[in-house]
């Protein structure tokens, strides 16, 4: 893949190694990849491929062993703990298989929550949210809690939450798992819808149907990118 | 049944000894909670509850005269009327306490005595285990010199020779037959272990207004204490119309001895009582909060069991078993506690500050008590985890995660009102101990009016004498008070009939020279101090005017007296008194008029926290001769000596000067002001620290609890925060959640103890001193110390929390 200086996200020989005791786990083995903004992108594989080991570094959750990290050509590596909080913050949406919506706040102080790490006057913050409800169609359920919520409307609130921030990505971690199809593709139809607006996506998925609502996807096997595709229209790269 | 409760049973133990730090965990809290409860409650029922060592004890009443809306000693004669006139006591008697010095093949000693009166032993029921009680001629007024002894006495000073019994003993000087020994159990009044015929033939005795005896009463059988009470006040109407003089205003009052000797008491023993139960709840919401933990990791297990088809009922038998072994374990380590705690009792008891202590125990109703405390305590902290983890749906139990959160939210909240709870009861023991410590400081900082470093004391007992014999008994007393003063680091040195803070008193009404003579039942009545000259060099006590006593004023002067400030301002406003005469009835009724000669600052006699009373001071040297022959031997003698360096130094050479005075009269106590000044906070002091060491057992306790709560609320939401983090929370951000969340519960807690420690406020107020049961500082430093301990216990887990990697936000159970 060829890059340029307009890459929101570039990593070169990206490696994450784990050690339990003695044995010496390559999670991810020369990863290179770049994802230019308004792109959507599936990252695809078997499980224990180290597809979620990838989104954590891309979502800064947790560093690389070797090779270079750059998040809008900024090198990441050398971040302290409290820059890359801010990066994580306001430029990373994070939409996670689980929803992740905290059970003692409502709809409305979900979405909110990011929003309140970034020190916001509470007038802006609540022109963001209802602005981003309204967005995903759950306005209407902003004072109820997240139990009181189906499986898809909780997706969709932890959508809204991701993309509060006006982040310049979103990183959505199996964001169909714990729906039923029906939901599932409601959720899909949502990212798209997304995407066509302009959002830059990054999906971890091992559900080919679903990968394939992407314009690339980058196959993982053991640790490496073996193939990516591109959708219909899109030019297709063998890694 | 019986096997599936066997069953239960194993399965409990097994589950205990799975978990050995959980289980130790708790029963320690329980032990200390159970144990703490026995200590105490073996108080309560050894002083509260305890049947008095009589037949029918709740037949014996305690009979006194009430005057002026209080209540005290009886006159012989109004005694004698009440025997005479009424019809509900089987016996009645009376009694008066004192002290002898025996003497004999033995170091001399001092044995508290009583004086009683016929039907005094009947009163009680007692029975001699040697020997007889007295005839009906040892009763009669010339009758032989005889006493019974305490059983203690007898095995402890004569070795328990059965040929005592009709031999003579020296007591005070005279020769006494023993005719009998009683138990030591049965002893009335408890401290006496001498018994002698009261023969009622005393000038003090015939007079009315002399009111100096203790009386007590046995009903008859089927006669109760209201029946008793009505007819003796039909009793005391007649006896006012009949000797108005004396009797005006005047009433018996009449209360079961029991309620008469600890009714004192009982309040404080309430409040102990109530405070140690609160520490057993504190204890209680801790193991509560270990189960309520531990209910959500057994979630799963809860879940096969009642998918294999137990019922609710079923999984919470289960539970409760494991409970009340774990209840049973923490009973039977806190009985040994307990066991522990009583045998050191005795020595952190301040002397004299308990009835009946020798009673205290760990017997049948203690260990009923700490059955039942277990039991209670198994149900109060197992029943509520128990019925919440026993609601567990099957299907979603097994699942992952599933039905988690739901029991997970009502679990949550019963923590947190543990918590809340918990730190509620721990406010209000705090605020308890905290007011009774600012009370003890408060009577510290009491100036009792007399400097009282460098005064050593001494008591004696002057043997009985004819009034003949008191001029040379006063001599010897002058003369062994010259060679104290003497003393190599003594200063000065003078005599006291009682001392400052001693408990004890004497007063008398008085007439004050150019006001219309009362009649005596409205007279003022007025302490009278007996002392000799230099007592008030001794105490450092400033004369605001006048003079102080002198050698000269003797029984051959004229009378003199010392008044306190508050008397002189009582009765002369701005006036100066000196030089004005005040009069005290003598025993013959007839006014003995004295002259006012000086004025001495005011001295809290009775306590630093009672009030200062009007004094008159009269010089040792002039109290009648008929008087001290009577009173010999009951009234000590007080040696008071200023000393240049510790009083301390002079305790070996106090006894031999007395010696050399009188070789068989023993020094029956050698102590300095300092130490009694201390003692006469003692009962403050115990209060404070008893109330101080639970409010802060049980702030350890909430402390404890506060950081179980947190640190398992980070545990169960490791997740969140990892979320939090994920979604750019700094590490400071969770810090403050977590802070926040556990302040903001033991917030609420501290505002309910405070609530609660202004609604119990009063069960304290009349143990308060210079202090409000409503004391703002107390209640800020309270809710401070309280604040601080939530925040420590909070700041682990915090911290904690603070450090969670953002990357579990990924991780999906």
């Amino acid at each position: 893949m060829a890059t340029d200086g307009t890459a929101l996200i570039h990593l070169d020989g990206v490696t994450k190694v784990f050690y339990t005791d003695e044995i010496e786990t390559h999670a991810l083995s020369g990863i290179h990849l770049e994802i230019r903004p308004g792109e959507y992108i599936a990252i695809a594989g078997p499980s224990g491929c180290g597809k979620s080991t990838l989104l954590s570094i891309l979502g800064l959750l947790d560093s690389p062993s070797g090779g270079e990290y750059r998040l809008k050509t900024q090198p990441v590596a050398q971040l302290s703990l409290s820059e890359r909080t801010r990066i994580r913050n306001r430029e990373i949406g994070f939409i996670f298989q689980a929803f992740n919506l905290i059970g003692d706040l409502n709809v409305y102080e979900n979405v909110e929550l990011p929003l309140t790490y970034r020190g916001m006057s509470s007038a802006e913050r609540r022109k963001r949210v209802q602005e981003v409800l309204e967005r995903v169609g759950m306005a209407h359920r902003m004072k109820h809690y997240p139990s009181q919520l189906s499986g898809g409307q909780q997706q969709r609130v932890a959508v809204a939450r991701a993309l509060v921030g006006q982040p310049a990505i979103l990183l959505a971690d199996e964001p169909t798992g714990n729906l039923d199809s029906k939901n599932g593709e409601a959720v899909m139809e949502l990212l798209n819808q997304l995407h066509h607006e302009g959002a830059t996506i990054c999906m971890v998925t091992h559900d080919t149907r679903y990968a394939g609502c992407a314009e690339r996807t980058v196959h993982l096997f053991d640790g490496r990118v073996v193939e990516e595709t591109a959708a219909a229209g899109q030019q297709a790269v063998q890694a | 049944m019986w096997q599936a409760m066997a069953q239960d049973l194993r399965y409990a133990a097994r589950t205990l000894l799975k978990n050995p730090g959980f289980s130790l965990v708790a029963v320690l809290m329980l032990a200390l909670g159970i144990g703490a409860n026995t200590a105490i409650f073996s108080i309560v029922n050894a002083v509260l509850l305890r049947p008095l060592p009589y037949p029918n004890p709740d037949r014996i009443v305690v009979l006194h005269e009430t005057s002026r809306g209080g209540w005290g000693s009886v006159s012989a004669p109004n005694y004698l009327d009440w025997k005479a006139q009424s019809s509900s006591f089987d016996s009645m008697a009376v009694y008066r306490v004192g002290g002898l010095n025996l003497t004999g093949k033995f170091a001399p000693q001092r044995v508290e005595s009583a004086e009683v009166s016929e039907g005094f032993f009947e009163a009680f029921g007692m029975q001699p285990v040697a020997g007889r009680l007295f005839t009906d001629q040892e009763w009669k007024p010339g009758g032989p010199d005889v006493a019974v002894i305490a059983e203690g006495t007898w095995r402890g000073v004569f070795g328990g020779d059965p040929g005592l019994i009709g031999k003579p003993v020296e007591l005070s000087g005279v020769l006494y037959t023993v005719v009998g020994v009683v138990p030591e159990s049965d002893a009335y009044p408890s401290t006496a272990r001498v018994w002698l015929p009261n023969h009622l033939d005393s000038p003090f005795a015939r007079n009315r207004d002399t009111h100096f005896l203790g009386c007590v009463g046995r009903l008859k059988a089927g006669v109760g204490v209201e029946q008793a009470r009505a007819e003796l006040a039909t009793i005391a109407q007649r006896l006012q119309k009949q000797y108005p003089e004396t009797n005006r205003g005047r009433g018996i009052r009449v209360t079961p001895m029991l309620e008469q000797r600890v009714a004192y008491i009982r309040p404080a023993l309430v409040v102990l009582l109530a405070a140690v139960g609160f520490v057993l709840l504190i204890a209680c919401a801790n193991v509560a909060n270990l189960l309520l933990a531990r209910a959500i990791g057994r979630h799963r297990e809860m879940a096969v069991r009642a998918a294999l088809g137990a019922g609710r009922r079923r999984i919470v038998r289960q539970l409760l078993t494991e409970n009340g072994l774990l209840a049973l374990l923490g009973a039977a380590a806190g009985l040994a506690l307990a066991e522990a705690a009583v045998a050191g009792l005795p020595a952190i008891i301040p002397r004299g500050m308990l009835p009946r202590t020798g009673g205290i125990t760990i017997d049948a109703r203690v260990l009923a008590f700490t059955l039942l405390a277990g039991t209670l305590t198994a149900l109060l902290f197992g029943l509520a985890p128990a019925i919440a983890a026993a609601r567990v749906d099957p299907y979603a139990g097994m699942q992952l995660g599933g039905g988690r959160a739901t029991q997970s939210k009502l679990l949550a909240r019963m923590r947190h009102a543990l918590m809340v709870t918990e730190v509620a009861l721990a406010t209000l023991l705090l605020v308890g101990g905290g007011l009774l410590i600012r009370t003890l400081g408060a009577l510290l900082h009491v100036n009792p009016g007399f400097d009282a470093a460098h005064v050593q004391t001494a008591e004696i007992y002057l043997p009985k004498m004819t009034p003949a014999e008191v001029p040379k008994n006063l001599d010897r007393v002058d003369q062994i008070t010259a060679r104290l003063a003497q003393l190599p680091g003594a200063e000065a040195a003078s005599t006291a009939a009682l001392l400052p803070l001693s408990g004890y008193n004497i007063n008398s009404d008085v007439q004050i020279e150019g006001r219309p003579v009362e009649d005596v039942t409205q007279r003022p009545m007025v302490e009278m101090r007996f002392i000799g000259p230099q007592f008030f060099r001794v105490f450092q006590i400033p004369l605001v005017q006048g003079r102080e006593f002198e050698a000269q004023d003797n029984d051959r002067s004229h009378l003199v007296t010392v008044i306190n400030r508050h008397m002189a301002r009582h009765f002369w406003g701005e006036e100066s008194p000196i030089g004005r005469h005040i009069a005290f009835t003598n025993v013959n009724n007839t006014p003995e008029w004295m002259e006012v000669v000086g004025v001495c600052n005011d001295v809290h006699t009775f306590g630093l926290g009672d009030d200062v009373r009007d004094e008159a001071y009269i010089p040792f040297r002039q109290q009648r001769a008929e008087d001290i022959s009577y009173l010999s031997g009951e009234i000590p003698v007080e040696f008071v000596i200023r000393t240049k360096g510790a009083p301390e130094a002079l305790t070996s050479a106090i006894p031999e000067v007395v010696k050399a005075e009188d070789a068989s009269m023993p020094v029956s106590r050698i102590e300095s002001m300092s130490a009694l000044l201390d003692d006469s906070l003692a009962r403050q002091r115990f209060a404070a620290r008893l109330l101080g060491a639970f409010g802060i057992l049980a702030l350890l306790l909430a402390g404890v609890g506060i950081y179980a709560v947190m640190a398992y609320l980070v545990t169960e939401r490791t997740h969140e925060m990892g979320v939090r983090m994920a979604l750019g929370a700094e590490p400071g951000d969770v810090l403050r959640l977590v802070l926040s969340t556990g302040m903001r519960l033991a917030l609420v807690g501290v505002f309910a103890g405070l609530s609660g420690a202004l609604a119990a406020g009063r069960l304290l107020a009349n143990q308060l001193f210079g202090v409000t049961a409503t004391d703002p500082a107390t209640f800020a430093c309270v809710a401070g110390a309280l604040a601080m301990t939530a925040a420590l216990a909070c700041a682990i887990p915090a911290s904690r929390a603070a450090r969670v990697a953002p990357l579990v936000a990924l991780r999906y159970e």
